[in-house]
């Protein structure tokens, strides 16, 4: 991370005594470490985070994995720089003498703020980037679904198809399509989320709040949550979403009155 | 417990003299009050407004409870009295010669105000840790175990104001009271009867928020938020409402006091630029309270003018919002993360460079991160907005500004990692304390970045993950630094040593416990689980169960804590009067404290952090009233 | 920390220099306006949010309106010739050490409880006109009115106080004279802030 100003640093005050050159010990350790922590984020992200159903969870997923990744030298430099000081430089019982006083170097500290800034200004752009990429989608074959939350279920319409699924009810997407939702609420504030295919969206009254255009890729069955505290049955206010083949979706939308 | 009262030659006071006032006789007046209240208010309101008949019952306890303790006394003799208060009377009301009874009066001595605040936050975080581990009890299995959805509700809000408003306090009440004017060389706070108001505003609001239990609970969650609050029909709402803008009263005097107080009291030589670092901390965080506070305290009055007066802030049919509520909230709800994180944070570089025996590495660096947090955190509360819909055109600035934090984050880690690094590092139980917070420091604060980010936001908003990351950054990190401070200052303020194996004990146990409960809930949350949820959902039932059985070893800490306390309090041995070897001054005074701290105000020569230089010659002190000469080998 | 013990002219008292008590004063009394000021913000924050978003298109309810302009305009000026009394008092007191014409002061609080019956007679009167469940608009009217009243009887006590202690001849605290000006600052902040509030309430 900053090794040559961690080298400076140390460089002015190393004692003369015979010791142990710590700080190459330490950072030989971080560096292993961390290679070793990021390849193990690497091989097991896939099975810690749910599959992706669509083109949107994918991202989100890449996402959380590369975040993951670039935190792991991060974490791994606090920790072991903090367990190496506690156990090397540890001393039995109260100290009865001072150490020596470390002198701040400005090129340590204007390197340290360099190096977060640009890890920090890496993750606002890329953060920008997907956000713009996922929010200027557009497209002209978009389904468009209206939810409509109340306590504590969820009213889907179809307004393209005319038709409108009410109560506990299975609702179908099409594969392959893009989808939209326009979320509101009747009452309190819920928030409607489908994990798998990465959408989420606070239902207001009143208001009209519209999610990302996503694209469901993988035919399945998912999860709709409300995922805003709104009041006694809140953690009961579920319901399935299935990603269906384009023939069973219009076959569904007609059962639902609509037409396809 | 710190002075034994040697009341024999003087006149022994009579029990109706002792009483009145004191809490008792306050407690007895504060129900005549809410009976009265109750019943006027009952007789003007036609159609039985139940919530209008509670909320004025709360104001008579309120307000007579304070006519009972005598608070308002010194605002009758301000206005009224023949002559200002003498000396004897001063010393009287600062709890002079009344031994343990001065703990249960409106005593203004600083020092008992300090060890008040410290035994509420004490019970306030156990009462909420036994709310914490009813939800791990509900949660452990799929389906209502144990309670139906409106206790559960219930019990997650009220987990979640207890430990919130403990956490509010848990550094500026305690340490910030009883500490910091020692630090600073003061002999009591700048107004030492409102000291004592904000405290026993604090203590006349726990019967108000623990009655919410018998008015059917509230429904919301810590958040309260409208127009689910308003919606909701049993009147516990209401003691929440009265809670929070009672708390944001007695947090705003409480800030208003500490600021005056480092403003006007500093002794001789205590420049700006000597000020201890933990003094910086507290005043950053009470000052960010300060202008925080207020919005929140609107925002429940509006809540209550919309369940009692039937106004429409809040219901979008009538042309209110509910991203008013949000804004509102979160205009307090961020900052007052930092409320919690700055004075934690300063206790750890404080700790830190007493148990390194080194100085703070790079001082002025790490004062200079503090107040850029301070600053910052005051614009970032939209990032709680992301999915809200109010305001996706902010989305971008809100990030950035989110992500600014950071990097005043990262010198923080670096101010602390820069002071063990070569130190003699002694390690105690508070120094196992601030190691513990750093790790955790790291993952809630990396987490934080995760909910930051927009693209990961949009799965993880509003799900487990969010409610892992804040426990790792107020308990994992903020928590723990308040046990650091627990342990550094108690052999100052009790005069007595906790025992370390315990201490040990109690932090191996709470940091496997905690961090084995909510990395499972990480998982959880990586899954999809939503927040608050009553009723687990099979996906999630196996984190979940780990979470509920690593939760056993958190509650095992809670009560090896107690029972040291009190094995402590009854058979403790004696602590010296300097018992790590800190340089601050609330070492140089004699253990227990006398009443006014110091027999001559001491004039201070340096940083309290000259750890490794020779001691500055006694006849050096003239330099002392110069301004901030800082140390000569600190940041050339 | 290294420190070393001396007398100074302060210790043996154990009385706060007069500096100190001055400087305690004034930090004080403007923290405390620093924070009811973030209040009055929110305030304003409030009905200008729920203006613009115009929720529903039901943030004014038909023939919602303010509450009257000429009984406010009259408060208005109320206030103003209580501050104007209470800025003579302050000044002659500061002129004659501790001892200022109190009929200036009676002036002041006499249109301070003016100001407060009257505002309290505004706001529940806005009962009159406007009907259950109230709009946002008559919501936000409604907090200006009471939140207004009960700064002005905030200060109304505070006045009252300090007649007191004008007539028990305390104005000046152990022979320092800072009592008129820091309490100025509320009292002035008071009206400032009301004057502010109900021109609020007629742009809204």
């Amino acid at each position: 991370m900053s090794e040559t100003n961690i080298d400076g640093n140390t460089g002015g005050v190393s004692p003369a005594r015979k010791e142990p050159n710590h700080l190459r010990r330490a950072i030989i350790l971080w560096v292993v470490l961390s290679v070793i922590g990021m390849v193990i984020v690497v091989i097991i992200s896939p099975f810690v985070l749910p599959p992706g159903a669509s083109d949107l969870g994918n991202t989100d997923n890449s996402s959380l994995t590369l975040l993951t990744v670039l935190a792991v030298p991060v974490s791994m430099f606090v920790f072991v720089f903090l367990l190496y000081s506690l156990f090397v430089f540890r001393v039995k019982d109260k100290p009865t003498e001072d150490a020596v006083p470390l002198k701040p170097r400005p090129s340590l500290q204007i390197g340290w703020m360099a190096i977060t800034g640009v890890l920090c200004l890496f993750l606002v752009i890329y953060g920008l980037f997907a956000f713009y990429q996922e929010s200027s989608a557009a497209s002209t074959n978009t389904l468009i679904v209206k939810v409509t939350a109340q306590q504590w279920q969820w009213t889907f319409e179809y307004p393209q198809s005319g038709a409108t699924s009410r109560g506990s009810q299975v609702i179908e997407l099409p594969v392959n399509r893009p989808v939209q939702f326009y979320v509101t609420s009747d009452d309190v504030l819920h928030g409607f989320a489908i994990r798998a295919l990465g959408v989420r969206a606070d239902a207001n009254p009143g208001e009209v709040t519209n999610t990302a255009i996503v694209t469901p890729t993988v035919i399945g069955s998912y999860a709709v949550q409300c995922v805003e505290l709104c009041g006694l049955f809140h953690s009961y206010m579920w319901e399935q979403v299935k990603v269906v083949s384009v023939a069973d979706f219009n076959f569904w939308i007609t059962s639902q009155g609509g037409r396809p | 417990m710190t002075q034994v009262s040697v009341t024999t030659e003087v006149k022994r006071p009579g029990i109706i003299h002792r009483l009145f006032p004191s809490v008792v006789s306050g407690i007895l007046l504060g129900i005549v009050g809410a009976v009265v209240f109750n019943v006027i208010t009952n007789a003007i309101t036609q159609d039985n407004n139940q919530d209008a008949t509670v909320v004025f019952s709360y104001v008579g306890w309120i307000l007579f409870f304070f006519v009972g303790i005598g608070a308002f006394n010194g605002v009758w003799k301000w206005g009224f009295g023949r002559a200002e208060a003498t000396t004897a009377e001063e010393l009287e009301l600062a709890g002079k010669d009344q031994g343990l009874w001065r703990y249960f009066r409106y005593t203004t001595d600083h020092k008992v105000v300090g060890m008040q605040y410290l035994a509420t936050t004490l019970f306030l975080f156990f009462l909420g840790s036994l709310g914490a581990f009813m939800i791990r009890l509900e949660q452990s299995q799929p389906g209502a175990l144990f309670f139906n959805p409106s206790t559960y509700n219930t019990i997650v809000g009220m987990h979640g104001i207890l430990m919130i408003v403990a956490s509010i306090i848990m550094i500026s009440g305690p340490f910030g009271n009883f500490v910091l004017p020692i630090m600073i060389g003061a002999r009591d706070m700048a107004f030492p009867r409102l000291n004592a108001l904000s405290y026993w505003l604090i203590f006349s609001i726990i019967p108000v928020f623990f009655s919410t239990i018998f008015l059917g609970g509230f429904q919301t969650g810590w958040t309260g938020y409208a127009p689910l609050s308003v919606q909701t029909l049993t009147p516990g709402m209401d003691a929440y409402s009265i809670t929070i803008i009672v708390f944001a009263v007695s947090t705003t005097l409480a800030a208003l006091n500490i600021i005056t107080t480092v403003m006007v009291l500093r002794t001789r030589g205590m420049t700006w630029g000597r000020l201890p670092i933990f003094v910086w901390g507290v005043i950053l965080s009470v000052l960010l309270g300060l202008t925080a506070f207020p919005t929140f305290l609107m925002s429940q009055v509006m809540v209550l003018m919309d369940r009692v007066f039937q106004t429409s802030f809040f219901i979008a049919a009538y042309g209110g919002n509910n991203w008013l509520y949000e804004h509102l909230f979160w205009f307090m709800g961020h900052p007052e993360v930092y409320v919690i994180a700055l004075p934690s944070m300063a206790v750890a570089a404080e700790i830190t460079s007493v148990f390194s025996r080194k100085t703070v590495y790079g001082r002025r660096m790490l004062l200079g991160s503090l107040i850029t947090i301070c600053i910052l955190s005051v614009v970032v509360w939209g990032h709680h907005l992301y999915t809200s819909g109010s305001a996706t055109a902010l989305n971008a600035a809100y990030m950035l500004d989110t992500e600014l934090i950071s990097i005043p984050t990262g010198f923080f880690f670096l101010a602390l990692i820069g002071t063990f690094w070569r130190g003699k590092v002694w390690v105690t139980v508070p120094v196992l304390f601030i190691a513990g917070m750093l790790v955790n420091f790291v993952i809630g604060g990396i987490t934080g970045i995760y909910l930051a980010d927009l693209p990961t936001d949009e799965i993880l908003h509003g799900g487990m993950f969010v409610t892992a990351h804040f426990h790792f950054t107020l308990v994992g990190s903020m928590v723990f630094g308040f046990f650091a401070a627990f342990y550094y200052w108690f052999p100052k303020m009790v005069g007595k040593r906790l025992n370390p194996r315990l201490g040990t004990l109690h932090f191996w146990l709470f940091m496997i416990g905690f961090n084995g409960t909510f990395l499972s809930l990480f998982f959880a949350g990586l899954q999809g689980e939503p927040r608050w949820s009553a009723n687990v959902a099979p996906p999630f039932a196996t984190a979940n169960l780990i979470a509920s059985l690593f939760a056993i070893l958190i509650a095992a800490s809670v009560f090896v804590t107690i029972y040291n306390v009190i094995i402590t309090l009854r058979s403790g041995e004696r602590a010296d009067a300097n018992e790590w070897g800190g340089k601050t001054l609330e070492w140089s005074v004699p253990t227990p404290v006398p009443l006014e701290n110091f027999e001559h105000l001491p004039v201070v020569t340096s940083t309290p952090y000259d750890y490794g230089t020779p001691e500055p010659h006694p006849s050096d002190a003239e330099g002392a009233l110069e301004p901030a000469p800082l140390l000569p080998q600190e940041e050339s | 920390m290294s420190t070393t013990l001396e007398h100074t002219h302060e210790e043996h008292t154990h009385e706060l220099a007069p500096h100190i008590r001055i400087g305690r004063a004034r930090a004080g009394v403007l923290m405390l306006i620093l924070s009811d000021t973030m209040s009055i913000l929110a305030i304003l924050a409030a009905g200008g949010y729920l203006n613009a978003l115009n929720t529903e298109n039901a943030f004014r309810a038909s023939g919602d309106h303010a509450a009257g302009f000429v009984p406010g305009l009259l408060l208005a000026i109320a206030l103003v010739v209580s501050g104007l009394g209470y800025y003579l008092w302050a000044r002659t007191t500061r002129k004659n050490g501790g001892n200022g014409l109190p009929l200036f002061f009676i002036l002041s609080l006499v249109f301070m409880l003016v100001a407060l019956v009257g505002q309290t007679w505004v706001s529940l009167t806005l009962n009159r006109d406007y009907v259950s469940p109230y709009s946002a608009y008559e919501s936000v009217i409604t907090l200006i009115s009471w939140f207004t009243a009960v700064h002005l009887l905030l200060a109304v006590i505070i006045g009252v106080l300090l007649l007191g202690r004008i007539t028990r001849n305390r104005v000046k605290v152990v022979g320092l004279n800072y009592v008129p000006e820091v309490v100025g600052y509320w009292w002035f902040y008071t009206i400032i802030g009301s004057i502010l509030l109900w021109l609020f309430s007629l742009v809204i």
